[in-house]
């Protein structure tokens, strides 16, 4: 689904050079569900940035969905992000002036869906979850938790094959931060590859893998770990 | 997707009026001067008889001092006719429709007993006059050769001095008494008032709307005076209205209608022949010099459009300019405050073309409201200087071609204001402000 080959990344200003990511690799499969973790300035976001098609990349090669992206135009970038990419933030990111049908419309439109598709799509997605009473309300009427929810109701409408997730439960209570990893689970249930950049480390185990980030590289890759805590688990 | 994005632009409008209103109100402001200096401009320079303007020939002799030529005109003649050059003209000319004119002011009353006095403007000039400027006669018609001849007062009056005096009713054959001499109604015109009024530009290019008409055969016979301008360059002989007739001074307007340029060159000949003459008379000292000037030609001559009014029209649109400015710092205001929306769009699939074209619609639709509002400013601006001054009802008309043009004016300015701010936020990076 995902390959990444000595990808670099350099922040310049006049005075400092940062290096966020340096030769970093990682392949992602198809159908992964895999928890990317790490210190604050590791390079976790700018991972996530530049796998969601958000940001460039200085150096390295990036196949997404064996596409090669490195030397793709915006209009190609943004067709891909809607096409493929579904994003979750920590800060939701809804468009607070838009109802929660509205900001769910929002990539469907840029998709160019016909209004009837962008119907179904909306209320099948908003019934995932739970929110398709909550149709017409504004963001600021809900809580922090159904606000996340409206988020992935936006990613899933666009029925994406990636779902990039920056930690979606930072900004929730346990309880509400439980229920967006059950949701986030069940969407990997149906086969949608996930990568999620998360500090909790119990949310990190329900991941089927692990990838840790250090100093802007692939430090350790625990699969086999991960893969007997979770059949420990079961 | 052009509805959604206007649907965005309303939404984005009314979140924040104060911002939106000021925008508004900035392009409204510098729509409405512009319109106003246009409209003035365009009325000014305008073509006022636009289906025969350039049949219609205004004619000037330079009849003046040897001395020193004329300086109040752009080609140095004289822009009237002395008395003696008019009738002259009038009984020696090709026949060629013509009239010599001038304007008087005149007191009016109706024969009955008590009616009112009143001053009024009127036109003294030749038969042909009515047909060579396409006046519309409602009832009657001019007056004749005959009546010329037998010098009998008769009188055409305006539509509105119609309406005073005889109530709307057809007055022909009705008398009326003018400077204490009884004249009959032969026809009744519409009132006749054209911007700006070419064929007697001396006392300005607008003027309310004559009175009345009155054959110049009957001019100097009655010792009718002018109220417009006399310019003299050596004293009269004599004294009273009759000496001015006699004199070499300036004062009656001369005008001759010729179909091609044939009939151009014949008109111009005898204007040539006539000249020599009088050179060989020993009247006009001058080397020789006549003009005849279709109406565009005339207007140019008299700088009907002076450089004061173009210098006035770009002021205006400099003042657009500085409106124009002021949005633009407004608009990136706005624009980048909404930088995470952006952001959130962008990540969702809007192309930068897709963000551009969202906030030119907004653009467009602020520039369409502000047209809208400029359009009204511009009423309200010449409904002021109507107020004001005495310029005609005409000046304020706004037509659909100027409309239009305030409308597109608006548009263009706006989008010129919003294409940078636009731009600009299209350009933000969709991974920038997704944190925070």
């Amino acid at each position: 689904m995902l390959a990444m080959n000595n990808i670099s990344k350099v922040f310049r200003t006049d005075l400092v050079e940062t290096h966020a990511l340096r030769d970093f690799n990682l392949q992602v499969n198809e159908g992964e569900f895999v928890s990317v973790t790490g210190p604050s300035g590791s390079g976790k976001t700018t991972f996530l940035n530049i796998a969601g098609l958000l940001d460039d990349f200085s150096h390295g090669q990036y196949v997404l969905d064996g596409e090669d992206v490195s030397g793709l135009n915006d209009n190609e970038r943004s067709r891909i992000r809607n096409e493929k990419i579904g994003f979750i933030f920590q800060s939701f990111n809804l468009i607070p002036d838009l109802n929660i049908r509205d900001n769910v419309e929002v990539p469907l439109r840029y998709r160019g869906l016909s209004a009837n598709d962008r119907r179904q799509r909306i209320e099948k997605a908003l019934s995932i979850v739970g929110l398709a009473s909550r149709a017409k309300h504004l963001p600021a009427q809900l809580s922090g938790g159904q606000q996340q929810r409206v988020a992935i109701a936006r990613a899933l409408a666009g029925e994406p094959r990636l779902l990039l997730a920056d930690e979606p439960t930072g900004n929730l209570d346990s309880m509400m931060a439980r229920q967006i990893m059950e949701l986030l689970e069940s969407i990997h249930s149906n086969g949608t590859t996930i990568i999620m950049v998360t500090h909790d480390a119990e949310l990190s185990r329900r991941a089927t893998r692990n990838v840790h980030i250090m100093d802007g590289q692939v430090s350790e890759i625990n699969l086999h770990e991960q893969m007997q805590a979770n059949v420990a688990q079961a | 997707m052009l509805l959604y994005e206007f649907k965005l632009a309303f939404k984005s409008l009314r979140k924040n009026p104060i911002l939106s209103s000021l925008m508004i109100g900035a392009i409204a402001l510098g729509i409405g001067v512009c319109m106003i200096t246009v409209t003035m401009f365009y009325l000014m320079s305008g073509d006022p008889i636009p289906h025969k303007s350039d049949r219609l020939f205004a004619v000037q002799i330079d009849s003046w001092s040897k001395e020193r030529p004329y300086t109040g005109s752009t080609n140095e003649m004289p822009f009237q006719l002395t008395w003696p050059d008019s009738t002259a003209l009038m009984n020696r000319a090709p026949d060629f429709p013509q009239t010599a004119m001038f304007k008087s002011s005149m007191i009016i009353e109706q024969l009955q007993q008590g009616s009112e006095l009143r001053r009024e403007i009127v036109r003294i000039t030749g038969r042909d006059f009515f047909s060579m400027f396409d006046l519309e006669f409602i009832y009657g018609t001019s007056w004749t050769e005959e009546m010329e001849q037998q010098a009998q007062q008769v009188v055409v009056l305006s539509e509105t001095v119609n309406n005073e005096l005889f109530n709307g009713q057809d007055s022909v054959g009705e008398s009326i008494r003018v400077d204490d001499r009884e004249y009959r109604v032969v026809g009744v015109v519409k009132d006749w008032n054209p911007v700006p009024n070419f064929y007697d530009l001396n006392n300005g290019s607008i003027e309310d709307p004559e009175a009345m008409y009155l054959p110049i055969s009957l001019s100097e016979p009655l010792a009718m005076t002018t109220a417009g301008n006399t310019n003299c360059w050596k004293p009269s002989t004599g004294s009273g209205p009759q000496a001015v007739y006699q004199s070499e001074c300036v004062w009656t307007q001369y005008w001759v209608e010729l179909k091609n340029a044939d009939e151009v060159a014949e008109y111009r000949n005898f204007l040539e022949g006539y000249y020599a003459e009088q050179q060989q008379l020993g009247r006009f000292e001058r080397p020789q010099k006549v003009a005849v000037s279709n109406v565009r030609e005339w207007l140019n001559i008299n700088q009907v459009v002076e450089n004061d009014n173009r210098v006035l029209v770009g002021l205006a649109f400099m003042f657009l300019s500085v409106c124009v400015f002021n949005t633009v710092g407004l608009m990136l205001t706005k624009f980048l405050g909404r930088s995470k929306e952006t952001s959130i769009r962008r990540a969702l699939g809007a192309t930068r073309m897709t963000i551009l074209r969202q906030h030119l619609v907004e653009v467009s639709s602020i520039g369409f409201v502000g047209g809208i509002l400029g359009l009204f400013l511009t009423w309200a601006g010449l409904s002021v200087i109507k107020f004001a001054t005495d310029i005609p009802e005409q000046l304020l008309h706004l037509d659909l071609q100027l409309m239009a043009l305030a409308l597109i004016l608006a548009l263009l300015a706006t989008l010129a204001a919003g294409l940078y701010p636009s731009w600009h936020i299209g350009r933000i990076s969709p991974a920038r402000y997704l944190r925070t």
